[in-house]
C-alpha cells in the first residue's frame, strides 16, 4: 500500500513537471497556464482560418507553397517547438556536449551576435521579453566555441544541433495590453499580432553560413532605428517574415475593426522599414501597388471633371491627373526595368547543422483531436 | 447759413460713411487651398462648396492635439535597445490613434473633411516617424478617391520612403 501511495505521489510531482503538448508544440512546465492557453487558441487560428486572399508575397518569401492553415502551421512546427518561459533559468539549466561536429561554414559575424543575444537575455536592464528564438542563439554560440549546447527541459535534454532545434522563448511583454491592438486578447487582431511575432521569430531557426538565424543588423545612420539592431538586408529575414505574414492574416481577417485595421497596418510598415536593402522583389510589389493607388485616384478625378465647370477647379483636376499619369508611366518604366533582370534576391533561407524535417501529413496529425 | 453748413457737413459725413460701408473686402481664394467637398450629385457645381484651407491650423484641437502627439524620430532614440527590437509601444499608440480617428470618419461623414486634413498633415510631417507618416498616407490614397474629396495628391510633400512603405499596406 506505502509503495502505491509512494509510486503514484512520485507520478503526480514528475507530471507537473512534464511539458504539456498541443498542436505540435510543447510548452514546459514554467510557462504560465494563461499564457499557454493563448498560445494554443493562436495555434488554432492558425490551423483553421478560413483563406479567402492569400498574401502572396507572404507564400514566396517564406516558400510556403500553400496559403491554407495547414501549410502556415507546418511551416510553424518546423522552426518553433519547444516554448520556455521568461522565468526558466538558462544558465542554471544549460547542458553541453562535447566533439560535435558543426559545419565547416563561416560563422556569424560577432557583432551581430553580441545584437542577438541583447534580447535573448539582458539581466542588467531587466527587459520586458516579448518573444526571442533561444534555439538559434544556443546553436549560434555552440558552434563558436565548438561544443554542443542544449537545455535541460522538464524530463529531457534538448540539444541545439541546428537552429531548427525550435526553442523559443516567451515573456509577459507577448500578453501586454501596451502592445495590444485592443482589449480583447483573443480577438482576431491579437492573434494575428501575436502570430507574427511567432512568425518573426520562428525565420531565426532558418538560415546558414554568415547568415544564421537570419540575425539583425545594425540600422544606417541616416535610418529611424539608426545604432540599433532593428535592421535587415535580406527581403525574406525576420522583419519580413513576421510583416508578411501579418499582412496574410490582415487580409483575410473578417472581424478586424478599421481602428484594428490602423495598429496592424503601423505595425507591418514598422517591420518593413526596417528592411534596408529593398530586394527587386520587394520593389516590384511596391511599384505594382502604387500604380494600382495612382490609378484608382486618377480615375476618381476624371469621373469629377466630367461633371464639374468651374474652371479653376478643372484646371487643380487636370494637372493632378497629368501629374499622376506621369508617375503611373516612371512607374511601369521601373518596373519593366526590374522585371527584366535576373538577380537572386533572397538570401538562402537553408538552415545548416542536423534537423528532422517534419512533413504536412506529421503536423496534421498533432492537430487531431486526442483520441 | 451756420445751419445749411451743418446740414451740408452733416450730408458729406453721412455720404461718406455709406460710401465706405458699400466697399466690400473679399478674401481672395486661398492659394494653398488643398481640399475641396465634392458633391454627392453629379449635377450640383463643387466650386459653390466653401474650399476649407488645408493645413494644421484649420483642426479642431482633439485632431491637433493628436497631430501634435504622433511620435518623432528623435523619440525612438530615446528608446532602449530592447524597445525597438519589436514595435515600439509609441508607434502602436500612434496606430490606435490612427485607426480611430478612421473608424470615426466612416461612421460620420461629415468629420471626413477635417480627418482628410488630418490626414495630409501627418503625410507632410517632416519629423514624424515615417512608418506614421506612411499610415497616414496610405489613408489618404484610399480615401481621396472613397470619399470623393480632391486632394493634389501629385503636390504632397512626401518622400519616397514613406510612399513605399506606404504601398506595402493591401
Amino acid at each position: 500500500m506505502k509503495i502505491i501511495v509512494l509510486a503514484t505521489l512520485l507520478f503526480t510531482i514528475s507530471s507537473s513537471f512534464a511539458a504539456e503538448m498541443y498542436g505540435g508544440v510543447s510548452f514546459h512546465s514554467s510557462v504560465p497556464v494563461d499564457q499557454m492557453n493563448i498560445m494554443k487558441s493562436d495555434i488554432d487560428y492558425l490551423y483553421k482560418k478560413p483563406v479567402i486572399d492569400p498574401d502572396i508575397d507572404f507564400l514566396k518569401l517564406a516558400d510556403i507553397p500553400r496559403a491554407e492553415g495547414p501549410y502556415l502551421h507546418n511551416w510553424l512546427l518546423n522552426r518553433m517547438r519547444f516554448i520556455i518561459s521568461e522565468n526558466f533559468d538558462l544558465n542554471k539549466n544549460l547542458t553541453r556536449k562535447f566533439f560535435h561536429r558543426f559545419p565547416k561554414t563561416p560563422n556569424v559575424d560577432l557583432g551581430k551576435l553580441n545584437s542577438y543575444s541583447e534580447v535573448a537575455a539582458d539581466e542588467a536592464s531587466n527587459p520586458t521579453i516579448i518573444m526571442s528564438n533561444t534555439g538559434g542563439l544556443l546553436y549560434i554560440t555552440g558552434k563558436r566555441g565548438g561544443t554542443l549546447l542544449g537545455l535541460k527541459y522538464d524530463d529531457q535534454k534538448i540539444m541545439a544541433p541546428s537552429t531548427r532545434v525550435g526553442i523559443v522563448q516567451i515573456g509577459a511583454g507577448l500578453f501586454l495590453e501596451r502592445f495590444m491592438i485592443n482589449d480583447q486578447m483573443l480577438s482576431s487582431a491579437n492573434t494575428i499580432s501575436r502570430l507574427g511575432t511567432y512568425f518573426h521569430e520562428a525565420r531565426h531557426s532558418d538560415g546558414n553560413s554568415k547568415h544564421t538565424g537570419f540575425v539583425h543588423e545594425k540600422c544606417p545612420l541616416t535610418h529611424p532605428y539608426a545604432g540599433y539592431a532593428a535592421c535587415e538586408k535580406s527581403a525574406n529575414g525576420s522583419y519580413s517574415i513576421g510583416a508578411y505574414s501579418e499582412r496574410h492574416f490582415y487580409r483575410n481577417c473578417t472581424d478586424c475593426s478599421t481602428a484594428d485595421k490602423g495598429v496592424l497596418a503601423v505595425r507591418m510598415i514598422d517591420s518593413i522599414n526596417r528592411i534596408v536593402n529593398p530586394s527587386f522583389f520587394l520593389q516590384r510589389a511596391q511599384l505594382e501597388t502604387n500604380i494600382k493607388s495612382y490609378q484608382g485616384i486618377v480615375d476618381s478625378f476624371e469621373n469629377n471633371l466630367r461633371v464639374t465647370e468651374d474652371e479653376t477647379q478643372r484646371k487643380k483636376y487636370e494637372r493632378q491627373i497629368e501629374m499622376l499619369k506621369s508617375a503611373i508611366v516612371d512607374a511601369k518604366a521601373e518596373l519593366e526595368r526590374i522585371n527584366a533582370l535576373d538577380v537572386p534576391v533572397l538570401l538562402d533561407a537553408t538552415p545548416e547543422g542536423d534537423y528532422k524535417v517534419l512533413s504536412l501529413v506529421d503536423t496534421m496529425k498533432t492537430m487531431e483531436p486526442a483520441k | 447759413m451756420k445751419k445749411i453748413i451743418l446740414s451740408l457737413a452733416a450730408l458729406l459725413i453721412i455720404g461718406f460713411l455709406f460710401w465706405r460701408g458699400t466697399q466690400t473686402t473679399f478674401s481672395p481664394e486661398p492659394q494653398s487651398s488643398k481640399t475641396k467637398v465634392v458633391s454627392d450629385s453629379p449635377v450640383k457645381n463643387p466650386s459653390l462648396e466653401a474650399i476649407p484651407k488645408l493645413d494644421s491650423e484649420n483642426l479642431n484641437p482633439e485632431l491637433l492635439k493628436t497631430l501634435e502627439s504622433l511620435p518623432e524620430i528623435e523619440d525612438i532614440q530615446a528608446l532602449s535597445a530592447e524597445e525597438v527590437h519589436h514595435t515600439p509601444e509609441i508607434v502602436i499608440e500612434a496606430g490606435k490613434k490612427i485607426g480611430e480617428i478612421m473608424e470615426e470618419a466612416e461612421e460620420n461623414p461629415e468629420s471626413r473633411e477635417e480627418v482628410m486634413n488630418f490626414l495630409v498633415s501627418c503625410s507632410e510631417g517632416e519629423n514624424i516617424l515615417p512608418s506614421v507618416r506612411a499610415l497616414c498616407y496610405r489613408n489618404v490614397l484610399d480615401k481621396v478617391p472613397a470619399w470623393n474629396i480632391f486632394v493634389p495628391v501629385a503636390d504632397l510633400k512626401v518622400t519616397k520612403e514613406v510612399q513605399s512603405l506606404s504601398s506595402s499596406i493591401p
